[in-house]
């Protein structure tokens, strides 16, 4: 469903600052894998943007961990059904 | 065990009535098992508990009133979500304009990683502890609308650039420039809850640990 690679500008990744304007879109698996390894292969090799990116993901970790978990409660399914009945639902 | 509150397998009521149309009923077992993926959206749009059972149930009205123009196939949570948030940016609407702060390219990047050293240096010792999630999503929704909803949708809701970009009607460059501008923000917010809550030294401190 995804179509990674189709917004990238496709510069060749010739620096740090190159690489590291590649970083959320590598971590959001939202590059080509041909891209990927450009990226990566930048990142493996320079220890500032391994730091960075490192961090980056783990961050990113963090924040998809601390999805609340939040249900709409059962007085809410009430009230919506309710109203979705009176808008003419007639679902079981 | 005990079921936890937070469990989201409340069945919805199926009784009562008959006879049901197709369509009602496609609705019925499509839109209505994603309300709490809707409910936790809208949530985060509102920050509030009211104010997201309002819009979720405007949301659902609209959307039985134009199933009709569902495709079949498609998301429907993403649908859902388009329409809640086309609710909320309604509901406020007469407050406040939606603020236009996307057109960030390079100078803002650069301002960013200005800060980057500093933002890194403070956050990383945190990144590893299991009580970070509460700081989170405080800080999650602190920060502006616009960027709040990328962040959300990305991180939270699995949702690719491309489904963002649809669901909030946007071009996919706007999409990850919200992102990129989200997650710098939410870090620097983080800190100051990380602070508040004790859990980094604050600047001036004499930088040990009472750990």
């Amino acid at each position: 469903m995804t179509k990674p690679h189709t917004h990238d500008d496709g510069a060749p990744i010739k620096d740090c600052r190159g690489a590291m304007n590649k970083l959320f879109d590598l971590l959001d698996g939202e590059l080509t894998p041909e891209r990927a390894k450009e990226v990566r292969s930048h990142i493996t090799s320079c220890p500032d943007c391994f730091t960075h990116s490192d961090f980056e993901q783990r961050f990113i970790a963090a924040v998809k961990e601390a999805k609340p978990q939040l249900c709409a409660s059962s007085a809410l399914k009430e009230k919506l059904m309710s109203a979705l009945r009176a808008a003419g639902l007639t679902a079981r | 065990m005990a079921q936890s509150p937070y469990t989201c397998d409340i069945p919805m009521m199926t009784e009562e009535l008959a006879p049901a149309s197709a369509e009602h009923e496609a609705f019925s077992a499509l839109a209505l098992t994603a309300l709490d993926d809707v409910y936790r959206f809208a949530r985060s749009l509102t920050r509030d508990e009211a104010d997201a059972e309002d819009v979720v149930q405007e949301a659902y009205l609209r959307a039985f009133r134009s199933w009709h123009t569902f495709q079949p196939g498609t998301d429907v949570r993403r649908w859902l979500f388009t329409i809640a948030r086309n609710v909320f940016l309604r509901s406020r609407e007469r407050g406040q304009r939606e603020v236009t702060l996307d057109d960030d390219g390079a100078e803002a990047v650069d301002a960013a990683q200005a800060k980057e050293g500093w933002i890194r240096r403070g956050l990383d010792p945190l990144l590893a502890r299991t009580d970070l999630a509460p700081a989170i999503q405080q800080a999650l929704d602190e920060i502006p609308e616009v960027f709040r909803s990328a962040v959300v949708l990305v991180d939270l809701e699995d949702q690719s650039y491309e489904d963002a970009a649809e669901l909030l009607g946007i071009p996919v460059g706007t999409v990850r420039s919200r992102l990129f501008r989200g997650r710098k923000l939410l870090q620097e917010k983080l800190i100051i809850h990380a602070q508040d809550l004790g859990l980094v030294p604050t600047p001036g401190s004499d930088g040990s640990s009472d750990e």
